[in-house]
């Protein structure tokens, strides 16, 4: 055999083993990807029933003091591979009867946060809590409680819906998963 | 007697090249479709964007394997047709991309919420196309090799 022959042979075989290496780490990311799935339920429980939502008033001035909202959620990581870059990206919106037009009610967004979790090895179970304090929420989309809203309308007045992102990455960045949850009820005032 | 070899073996490559890159991908997608329509966010544009790339470029791939495998062997010609079918496969893969076929996209109705479910692949088409980009350096080569290389393998070829 010509030596250009066998140098090609090594490289064929280089490339033949990276991509046998690839479909494998595929084929595995992508069973890794429904034995996660597969088991929603458990797998990925994002408990809205535990989530926070403050919103302090002042009842004198009728001003918005201080606003925060928690949500504790578990992931566990079925699969083969470790998660990486697991996300959580939530949007919060405000229902209420704005007072110019007090048949329709307005919808604004007041909160939109992605935060990183880092990685959950394989097997492990990651628990988390997203949190986002006064200072991440976008005060000056707040309408103005005295002029803007309409105090008779409800009870509840506002009304806060959330959509929920979760996104993480699997085998080596090849498998991106994401979860869009949208319009969950997450508190209301009163 | 070589010649006939040659057209057989091209056909026969031909029929699994039709079969890999068109018959298996076609009744993935279309069971997909099916099975699962109701679920998914695809509509009959996306199903038939993606089924109308998969069968250009099917085909492209499946003709030039005709001719990449009826030449003989470490010729000129072999190589240039094998150079020009990897860039093929490679357009081949890329459709899935442009075409929507790597992010799949479900609709989870559960009790008390809605929403969606995305599955993004994007990711490995282009950790594919890095391995064809090697793979073209490596048909480059053949190229290369087999043009400088021309008298050795004919007269290895007649010795034969």
């Amino acid at each position: 055999m010509r030596p250009s022959r066998v140098f090609r042979l090594l490289f064929r075989i280089f490339i033949s083993l990276l991509t046998i290496s690839v479909t494998v780490v595929s084929f595995l990311g992508g069973l890794s990807a429904i034995l996660i799935l597969g088991n929603f339920d458990e797998n990925i429980q994002v408990d809205y029933a535990h989530a926070e939502f403050n919103l302090d008033i002042n009842a004198t001035t009728q001003r918005i003091e201080n606003v925060n909202f928690s949500l504790p959620f578990n992931l566990t990581n079925a699969g083969y591979f470790d998660v990486e870059n697991l996300e959580l990206g939530i949007d919060i919106a405000l229902n209420y009867s704005s007072i110019p037009d007090l048949n329709q009610t307005r919808l604004v967004k007041i909160f939109n946060i992605t935060q990183n979790f880092g990685t959950i090895p394989q097997g492990a179970t990651g628990n988390f809590t997203f949190f986002g304090g006064n200072n991440t929420f976008l005060h000056k989309r707040f309408p103005d409680p005295v002029t803007e809203i309409n105090w008779l309308y409800g009870p509840p007045v506002l009304v806060f819906y959330a959509n929920f992102t979760i996104s993480l990455d699997y085998s080596l960045g090849m498998h991106s998963l994401s979860i869009k949850a949208l319009n969950i009820k997450v508190g209301e005032y009163p | 007697m070589g010649a006939f070899k040659n057209m057989l073996k091209g056909f026969i490559f031909t029929g699994v090249y039709v079969v890999i890159t068109i018959i298996i991908p076609l009744v993935t997608f279309t069971i997909i479709y099916d099975v699962a329509g109701f679920f998914l966010e695809w509509n009959q544009q996306d199903y038939e964007s993606i089924v109308f790339w998969l069968i250009a470029f099917g085909l492209l791939t499946s003709g030039l394997a005709f001719f990449k495998y009826s030449s003989p062997k470490q010729s000129i010609r072999k190589a240039i047709f094998a150079l020009f079918h990897v860039l093929v496969n490679c357009l081949y893969i890329w459709s899935y991309k442009f075409s929507g076929a790597t992010e799949i996209i479900f609709n989870l109705e559960m009790e008390d919420t809605a929403g969606f479910l995305s599955l993004n692949l994007q990711q490995m088409v282009l950790v594919y196309l890095g391995i064809y980009f090697l793979t073209i350096i490596l048909k480059i080569y053949d190229v290369i090799d087999f043009t400088i290389n021309r008298e050795k393998i004919r007269n290895n070829r007649m010795k034969e």
